[in-house]
């Protein structure tokens, strides 16, 4: 198979693999594009897996026995795992954003396929990694573990490399621009991922717009100018921009999902990405904690069991009014599960791997040299714009995500990252000034798509509010770093927020309208349909719209449905009709 | 969906995407550029897919490759040169013939295991202990095998 067609081929598998997590991983909220992204990461995290698993069982990396093995596990997924969520559809009224964007992303691809722009570290270890596993048949520790061999980096994650493996192993031989392949895709989802964030997060059409070109193109010409292409520090970008939907979005069991797969994926892609798949889950579970410890009071169901007001068995949204729900603040287990069990499954094997071949570097870390900080901070200074064209400053823009509630939760996740950087560069074994100098432009990429794109919606937000005579919503008393406002929900600027949020904790993800039930006759304090209405008609007054993309949605989420009262549904419903963002009706799966 | 933004965030926003679009036009010309010149001779740590230097050094080892059974240590010499030469010149040795060891000179172990040598455009001097027999010649180089007592 000619080498590109065959990562074409392997790309399109993974992803139709990873759709089968589809119904644990999308819902009603998410777009067609950013359900790509999620359904891809899955794929290549459950590649990762399959590998290590067929490398345990001591099952060599051969095409038929990969091909086998990821048959299997498709098989399964599909004997076991519920039913996918209900199709979408892509946009079909491309922006003058969108447009820009897609040059920008097809520019950086055409070089990234001559090899001209190809990373050095795709020489140095990246390809060489991949190239040497797909010769060996699986990770060749023996290899890794030389001594000379340092250089190549023996203790990284290895998915960028079993990806090059997969593919030369579908190609027949390994061949640099079909590896190249693999950086364009992960751009092109990043875009993708970043898009859904701006959608969710209801920024105006223009900013939209001006945010997706200008990161676009600046990413693209940082990857052409910065020789980028081939190496993992996509991946990393890409694993922060698919955790941005749902860090601004309430905290629910399908978010901790995908927050969980952006960990895994992150942690599976470098080293930089263990510590961000450990500050995204942290963050996210804090987020979680937060909304639990904030929710009010409950109320007695007729079977003596407490329920969160807005679960209320007589609330319309009430699914399963016989079901008691969980009262005690926490999390539970399945939410536990969803968060950190895919980051686990990726790091532990890999640490055991690293331990048990005594591949983790000695240089790697020292004690802590605060000493260092001044000459460190300099050489970040300097280098602070290499390749970036001055955009690498846009870094120093992060304290205005600290100023929007709804973007805290990604400004602790950078501000973390930044600080692990920092420990590194100040416990190095080695002339950290010279580490500064080969890396913090690679590093900035991690962060900079989403700290962009995050600026634009803060931007516009403070700037939508000034127009219309208000400050910015204030956060929510106690809420902390659940700053996330229901983005298929009015933006509400009282603490009923967070009983949203405990609501999104404890319920199913619903991947199908169901009928609500009305159980009446039951206490209820305040109706919660009265309730939603109120909120609809505040949401209203501050100008904000529900859904920014309805057209991409198979179907209303059953709650966000009953939720709205008739006069948001229909304000939702004129403005997505005016929308140029509106593609045509969704049809029904 | 908000409304459009005031004139002054529009303006903001506007000069982004047109520095955006600047940069990336620059940086474009720039690779065109440098493709167009790809050719020419240039520092070890400066190499890329595509440029002279690293075409001919693939040239010299298209007749290592496969000719050495797989997983075989060889030591890899090049001439000293600016920017940390026989570094980057070894490194891409290494990713040109991935299913060999490819051990820098200095490395006492490699030395120890190696059981060939490829010197490019140098001469070498044999591991301490030991001489070498030439046994291939390369194209800008030679292939030595390492003879031990």
């Amino acid at each position: 198979m000619p080498p590109l067609l065959a990562a074409v081929a392997a790309a399109t598998a993974l992803t139709f693999a990873g759709s089968r997590f589809a119904a644990a991983l999308a819902g009603p909220r998410d777009s067609a594009l950013y359900r790509l992204v999620l359904y891809t990461l899955a794929g290549w995290v459950g590649l990762h897996l399959l590998l290590t698993a067929l490398g345990l069982a001591g099952l060599p990396w051969r095409l038929p026995v990969v091909l086998a093995a990821l048959a299997a596990a498709t098989v399964l997924a599909w004997r076991w795992l519920p039913a996918p969520a209900g199709r979408t559809w892509l946009p079909s009224d491309l922006g003058w954003g969108e447009g820009l964007a897609l040059a920008a992303l097809a520019v950086f691809a055409a070089g990234a396929l001559s090899a001209w722009i190809a990373s050095p570290d795709f020489v140095f270890h990246w390809g060489l990694k991949g190239h040497r596993f797909y010769l060996a048949g699986g990770v060749d520790y023996g290899y890794l573990g030389a001594r000379w061999n340092w250089v190549v980096h023996p203790d990284y994650p290895t998915l960028l490399p079993e990806l090059f493996a997969v593919t030369a192993l579908a190609a027949g031989r390994f061949d640099e621009p079909a590896m190249m392949l693999w950086s364009a895709a992960a751009f092109a989802l990043l875009l993708a991922a970043l898009r859904e964030a701006l959608r969710r997060a209801a920024t105006s059409r223009f900013a939209a717009q001006a945010a997706l070109a200008g990161v676009a193109m600046a990413l693209a010409a940082y990857g052409i100018g910065g020789l980028s292409a081939g190496g993992a520090d996509w991946l990393i970008a890409l694993a922060l921009a698919a955790a941005l939907p749902p860090l601004l979005s309430p905290v629910d069991r399908r978010g901790a999902a995908q927050i969980g797969l952006a960990a895994a994926f992150a942690a599976a892609s470098k080293v930089e990405g263990v510590p961000l798949a450990a500050s995204l889950v942290g963050i996210y579970a804090a987020r979680a904690w937060a909304a639990r410890a904030a929710a009010p009071a409950r109320q007695s169901g007729p079977d003596g069991a407490k329920y969160p007001s807005s679960q209320d068995p007589s609330s319309q949204d009430s699914r399963d009014s016989r079901k008691p729900r969980k009262t005690s603040p926490g999390i539970d287990l399945r939410f536990a599960l969803a968060l950190v069990l895919p980051a686990a499954a990726v790091t532990l094997p890999w640490l055991a791997e690293v331990w048990h071949h005594h591949l983790f570097l000695d240089y790697n870390s020292g004690p802590l040299a605060p000493e260092r900080l001044p000459r460190v901070l300099a050489a970040i200074a300097d280098r602070m714009d290499e390749s970036w064209n001055g955009f690498g400053y846009g870094l120093l823009l992060l304290p205005l995500l600290v100023l929007d509630r709804r973007l805290r939760a990604l400004a602790a996740v950078v501000s973390l990252q930044l600080l692990f950087y920092l420990y590194v560069y100040l416990s190095v074994r080695i002339d950290a000034v010279a580490l500064v100098q080969a890396s913090f432009p690679r590093l900035v990429l991690h962060l900079l798509p989403a700290v962009l794109t995050a600026a634009v919606v803060a931007l516009d937000r403070r700037a939508g509010s000034r127009l219309e005579g208000q400050e910015p919503l204030p956060p929510p008393a106690g809420a902390g770093l659940d700053s996330a406002l229901a983005p298929d929900l009015a933006p509400e600027p009282e603490s009923d927020l967070d009983s949203e949020a405990a609501e999104d904790l404890d319920s199913d993800p619903p991947s199908a309208p169901e009928a609500p039930a009305p159980v009446p006759g039951l206490p209820s304090e305040r109706s919660e349909r009265s309730e939603r209405s109120e909120r609809s008609d505040r949401s209203e007054a501050a100008g904000s719209a529900a859904e920014s993309d309805p057209a991409e949605r198979s179907e209303p989420a059953p709650a966000a449905a009953s939720e709205r009262s008739p006069r948001s549904e229909r304000s939702v419903r004129s403005e997505a009709a005016d929308s140029p963002w509106a593609a045509p009706p969704p049809l029904r799966a | 969906m908000r409304p459009a933004p005031p004139p002054l965030c529009r303006l903001i926003l506007v000069l982004f995407v047109v520095w955006a679009g600047i940069a990336l036009a620059v940086r474009t010309g720039a690779a065109v550029a440098g493709w167009d010149s790809r050719g020419a001779d240039r520092p070890a740590c400066a190499w890329r897919f595509g440029t002279g230097p690293v075409e001919s050094l693939r040239r010299c080892l298209a007749r290592v490759e496969g000719w050495l059974p797989p997983d075989t240590v060889v030591v890899f010499v090049s001439p000293p040169g600016p920017c940390n030469a026989p570094f980057f010149c070894w490194r891409w040795t290494a990713y040109l013939l991935p299913d060999l060891e490819v051990s820098p000179p200095d490395d006492v172990e490699g030395r120890q295991r190696a059981s060939y040598l490829i010197a490019y455009r140098t001469r070498p001097a044999p591991p301490p202990g030991s001489h070498l027999v030439l046994v291939r010649q390369l194209e800008g180089g030679r292939l030595y095998r390492i003879d031990r007592p």
